[in-house]
């Protein structure tokens, strides 16, 4: 034992030995002309064969350096010294300990320089290339399903498009926009196989005489077509069937056509499954292109705020054509037309209660069926010159609608009513940009857009309403309301192409021109028997008014920026004229004023975990023709309306204030929200009934209300099981005067609402998540009535699970519970689906509202009104559902 | 179009939307005005082309950056060219009233400042418009020099091995630039580096580009807001942000949207980003 360790010791001893015998140690130091220190200079041990570094160090503080190396490497070495700014020096040393110093010389490095050019450099107007190949698999059919796994690009529900967060502005197949914004129809059917790349445009200003000026950071997407794929008619399919009470359908084929000089896609599609066709076939980019409403209508019931594939009891036919063609100026000429064929059902028990003071209450209890019919179209022709320094862009629109609405309402009687109309809307746009060729290239924008409307509406309602109004207190069999409202608008506005800066001011004019022009025609008649309508005489009982609207004014903008404040202010200053004609009333009226309504935002960042964001507002709001007309109208079987031909005027502001804290790297966020409303009004709309039936009038008498909320909400992020929970509360109270029965009630109004969101990972296969919120609204009659508050409670949780095999099952459970006085309502929905895709059909089966649960029950509070409502939802059905190509 | 391809791959951060939800979340974002500190004038400025595997289970999935190195008398500083170029852009989007590009794709976070007399480093690491600022001491290097040779644009290069927080890295420096430099953190070698190398092929910087300054051009920070952290903390954070990105989001008061099987999914539960830092240590 002992000889063991003792040999031990003395072969360590010896390797110890042998180890410092083996090193040669360099030493030196490195000192300038002026003999001061040189430090960190590389100081290297070469080999002598290939000047390979062999070991190396760098000098100290006092230019001293030391070096070990291997004495049996090699017998003679370099040695190096060079540094940023001194002359290279080189020795040959033999291989042991030494001290080598130098004295070095100043001296600049010699560089080699070299540059690669390297091929992707981002910039502002850039474009990033998807090649779509590289991104599709086998499971992939439309360009839709290869859109929504690129990198940075997101397809909605909707199928509105989102580069990084961010919709896009312009949809290109081959840089021609032939869509008009209605993509979705080509994304959901053009064939993945056939688009070669997607391309991306950063930034994208499509107006390319104001590239140079004006920063657009809003992306845009172009299709690039396989070269085969140019020239030839390819055709897409959806189909599925199934069943509820009813047999269930849901189809659609969609034609396409690309090549360089023209474009063409079409499709029609048809379901019964509450996808709302309209809708699929409507166009991003927000052009308002939509018709208002009729200011009379067939009482039906009102849809609750959910998914309409829940509620909407359809039959729908559609198609939409599309067409491109380029001019040899490289002029874009573009024609869309889409039309619908829509019949729907509603279905609901409506409770409606109007409060008075000293506890009185009206109460209706309606029975409600409607059905609608619609021949929905629309189009467009479209002219687009994109120049370097000239701009064109004209487009005249259209769309109209003709509707058959019947409605049966159970009241006490059984009231039927119809509704007929046939609106349609002209409108027309254009843009005009002209740059000078100078190096300033000062340029004007001038900017138009105008709308014709016809909104007329046929009503007939029977039994006969308002009888002591129509029909001198005698009951008669039916009442028809023949209303014609035509409404003109153009909107013009003229920008220099140059903005002052001061400092970090900036200030940026434009001239503005608005013009508006109403009429309304409105005549009652009735009917005593059979189908024989007469006129109801009497100049209140009709109307014939015209109202105008010119606006000419300044507007500036100024803004102020520094790192942590940021301030902006929007002055517009702008002369108004409004004139009435009432012919009836032989009336007319006419008001002059200068309008100011600035809108200021200031935000201030208080280090990195504060914040707090102000904004600001006033508005000068003057009721348009609809609040305007002085003969009755009947808005629908138990409202009738009358307003003045006074012209009056609102004042009102609003603001806010937010402070923000959030503690990022925990997770953390919170905020405290408080926002102030106050108005001042010269007119008050009166309601006064007779019975269950209601008559609006307008009173010249001032009043004032106002809304104050606060809302607190906080969020935090945990590591267990990945929960994360969010909570909101909010509190609101405000005052609304409201006249009826010709008393001048302070009406207040007060809620608190609560909700709390979490989700969790029990296992990577399997999720959960809930959210549950609870309001509790009410209402006080001048300070002492209390009103029966609503207490609401909503619990949705869902459950997804994914097999190994790569189906994917999804179940979701919903409770609702509605308290209103002493009754409780309460009712479950639940839904399950499961989802696979087989080579290139994708196959999907729902099973929609499991339980069967018949109606969505609802209650909410207006301005001293409760609603209440149980409305008819879709029944419990299995739908089948497949897409393919066809060829 | 071998570039196009690198983009078009995935890239953790661009696989994402964000809907506000009411005055709720609100994502901050750096106010970039013309405020700067400067700290030193560049000497020389080297231009790395960087490759990053962002999903260590795809690596053919890489996404490129652009990064240089600049080199003054007493500081060097290290950062994405991409990201510099998106900022300038930024800085004069701020004076006018337009909204922002996003981060360009492949850009680094990151900007590594080191103070040749300490050996300090000091990095400046933005995330969702918020900058974090740490410090660190002067990061060991055992290198080893390795008998092995190549040239990389007309320099002769030696190869040197190392190990550095949870990497094996192989580089190629030349003392022919007598500049103990590298890219990210690389240094103490007798010559400067102009490729490194992870052994799993996750990471390599390539010298595209090595320029001798004639103008004066000044290393410089723009003055954002610094969030001082450390490196232990902030690297935690980020693979927390990355392992759950639902949970940060929400926790911001922002809602979190992505799209999983084919599907737009609103605060995906189980979803994750790929997380493949150069440190892993």
């Amino acid at each position: 034992m002992i000889s063991r360790s003792i040999y031990s010791l003395f072969v360590s001893v010896l390797l110890l030995h042998l180890s410092a015998s083996s090193q040669s140690i360099i030493e030196g130091r490195i000192m300038d002309k002026a003999n001061k220190p040189i430090t960190e200079a590389s100081v290297m041990l070469l080999n002598t064969a290939d000047s390979s570094v062999v070991a190396y160090n760098f000098t100290n503080q006092n230019g001293e350096f030391s070096i070990n190396t291997d004495k049996l490497k090699a017998p003679e070495l370099l040695i190096m010294v060079y540094g940023f700014n001194i002359r290279r020096q080189i020795k040959k040393i033999s291989n042991h300990s030494q001290k080598v110093d130098f004295v070095v010389s100043e001296e600049a490095i010699e560089l080699k320089e070299f540059a690669v050019k390297s091929q992707k450099i981002w910039g502002s107007r850039d474009t990033v290339n998807y090649i779509v190949d590289a991104f599709r698999d086998s499971a992939d059919i439309v360009i839709a399903d290869v859109l929504r796994k690129m990198p940075g690009i997101e397809v909605k529900e909707s199928g509105q498009i989102e580069y990084r967060g961010k919709a896009i502005s312009k949809f290109y197949i081959e840089n021609m926009d032939m869509l008009q914004g209605r993509y979705s129809i080509a994304t959901n059917n053009i064939s993945a196989s056939d688009i070669a790349t997607v391309q991306v445009l950063e930034n994208h200003q499509p107006i390319k005489a104001l590239q140079d000026m004006a920063f657009s950071d809003d992306p845009a997407l172009n299709l690039k077509l396989k070269p085969d794929a140019k020239g030839i008619f390819s055709c897409m399919a959806d189909l599925g069937a199934g069943f509820n009470d009813d047999f269930l359908w849901n189809g659609s084929v969609t034609g396409m056509f690309f090549s360089k000089l023209h474009q063409y896609l079409s499709a029609i599609k048809t379901n019964n499954t509450g996808v709302d066709l309209a809708q699929e076939l409507q166009s991003f980019y927000g052009e308002e292109d939509q018709l208002s409403n009729s200011i009379s209508s067939v009482m039906q019931p009102v849809p609750p705020r959910i998914s309409k594939e829940r509620y909407l009891f359809n039959q729908a036919f559609g198609g939409t054509i599309n067409n491109l063609v380029k001019a040899k100026n490289e002029a874009e000429i573009t024609l869309n037309f889409s039309g619908s064929h829509d019949i729907e059902t509603r279905k609901s028990y409506d409770q409606t209660m109007y409060y008075f003071p000293g506890n009185d209450t009206i109460s209706i209890s309606e029975q409600m069926e409607s059905r609608l019919s619609s021949y929905a179209y629309d189009g467009s022709v479209g002219y687009r010159l994109n120049g370097d320094q000239n701009y064109i862009n004209s487009r005249l629109s259209f769309s109209g609608n003709r509707i058959e609405n019947t409605g049966v309402i159970f009241n006490k009687e059984q009231i039927n009513q119809r509704g007929e109309n046939d609106p349609y809307k002209v409108s027309c746009l254009l843009s005009w940009i002209r740059r000078g060729n100078n190096e300033n290239r000062f340029g004007t924008e001038f900017n138009s857009s105008s709308f014709y409307q016809s909104l007329p509406y046929n009503l007939e309602v029977s039994p006969g309403m308002f009888a002591n109004s129509l029909n001198d207190s005698t009951p008669f069999q039916s009442v028809s309301q023949e209303v014609a409202l035509k409404d003109f608008k153009t909107q013009n506005s003229l920008r220099f192409l140059s903005s002052a800066v001061w400092g970090s001011f900036r200030i940026h004019p434009s001239l503005h021109f608005s013009m508006e022009h109403q009429s309304l025609n409105t005549q009652m008649s009735k009917s005593l028997d059979g189908d024989i309508f007469s006129d109801i005489q009497g100049d209140s009982l009709r109307n014939d008014v015209t109202w105008m609207r010119l606006k000419a004014g300044v507007s500036l903008t100024l803004t102020y920026q520094s790192r942590n404040f940021r301030f902006e202010l929007f002055t517009p200053l702008q002369y108004q004229s409004i004139s009435l004609v009432d012919k009836p009333k032989s009336a007319e009226a006419d008001q002059y004023r200068m309008t100011f309504q600035p809108q200021a935002k200031v935000s201030y960042a208080i280090g990195s975990h504060w914040q707090v964001i102000g904004s600001w507002f006033m508005y000068n709001y003057n009721p348009t023709l609809r609040n305007l007309y002085s003969g009755y109208v009947l808005q629908n079987y138990r409202t009738m309306s009358h307003y003045d031909s006074r012209l009056s005027d609102s004042y009102g502001q609003q603001g806010s204030l937010t402070l923000s804290y959030k503690d990022i790297i925990r997770f953390f966020f919170t905020n405290l929200e408080v926002r102030y409303s106050r108005y001042l009004n010269e007119v008050m709309y009166s309601q006064s009934f007779e019975g269950s039936l209601m008559k609006i009038s307008s009173v010249d008498l001032e009043n004032r209300g106002n809304y104050l909320s606060i809302t607190a909400r906080a969020s935090k992020g945990f590591d267990w099981k990945k929960l994360s929970v969010n909570m909101e509360a909010s509190w609101g109270k405000g005052l609304t005067p409201q006249l009826r029965q010709n008393n001048l009630i302070n009406y207040r109004n007060q809620g608190v609402n609560g909700n709390i969101t979490l989700s969790l990972a029990f296992t990577e296969r399997l999720q959960f998540a809930n959210k549950s919120s609870w309001s509790s609204v009410s209402g006080r009659i001048d300070d002492d009535e209390k009103l029966e508050p609503i207490n609401s409670f909503i619990d949705a949780a869902s459950v997804n699970y994914t097999f190994p095999n790569g189906i994917v099952f999804s179940m979701g459970f919903e409770y609702y519970d509605t308290h209103t006085g002493g009754t409780k309502q309460s009712f479950y929905l639940v839904d399950s689906g499961v989802s696979y895709t087989w080579k290139r059909v994708r196959v999907a089966v729902d099973y929609s509202n499991i339980l069967n649960t018949k109606n969505y029950v609802y209650a909410y509070f207006d301005n001293l009104s409760s609603y209440y409502s149980e409305y008819r939802i879709r029944p419990s059905s299995i739908l089948f559902s497949a897409r393919f190509k066809i060829y | 179009m071998k570039y196009s391809q690198f983009i078009m791959r995935g890239f953790i951060f661009v696989d994402l939307v964000l809907i506000s939800s009411g005055s709720f979340g609100q994502m901050q974002r750096l106010r970039y005005n013309d405020e700067f500190t400067t700290y030193d004038t560049a000497r020389y400025e080297i231009t790395y082309e960087v490759k990053k595997v962002v999903d260590p289970s795809k690596l053919n999935d890489v996404v490129v950056d652009i990064q240089k190195l600049q080199i003054g008398k007493r500081m060097s500083k290290t950062f994405s060219y991409l990201q510099f170029q998106n900022d300038s852009l930024c800085t004069i989007l701020e004076k006018g009233d337009g909204d922002f590009p996003s981060p360009p794709v492949g850009a680094d976070n990151r900007e590594i400042f080191k103070d040749f007399r300490t050996g300090e480093l000091r990095i400046r690491e933005r995330v969702d418009g918020i900058q974090f600022c740490y410090e660190e001491n002067k990061p060991e290097f055992n290198w080893v020099i390795q008998n092995r040779h190549k040239v990389i644009a007309s320099y002769p290069c030696q190869c040197a091995s190392v190990t550095f927080r949870g990497r094996q890295y192989e580089v190629w420096f030349t003392t022919a630039i007598p500049v103990s430099a590298g890219p990210f953190k690389f240094d103490g070698l007798p010559g400067l580096i102009l490729e490194v190398e992870d052994s799993k092929h996750h990471y390599t910087f390539t010298c595209i580009g090595l320029k001798k300054m004639t103008t004066i051009i000044p290393i410089r920070s723009q003055d954002f807001p610094c969030t001082a952290t450390t490196r232990e903390a902030l690297s935690k954070f980020q693979l927390k942000r990355h392992s759950n990105p639902t949970q940060y989001y929400n926790s911001m008061g922002v809602t979190y949207a992505t799209k999983k099987d084919g599907k737009v999914v609103i605060n995906p539960k189980n979803f994750s980003w790929s997380y493949n830092p150069i440190e892993l240590e």
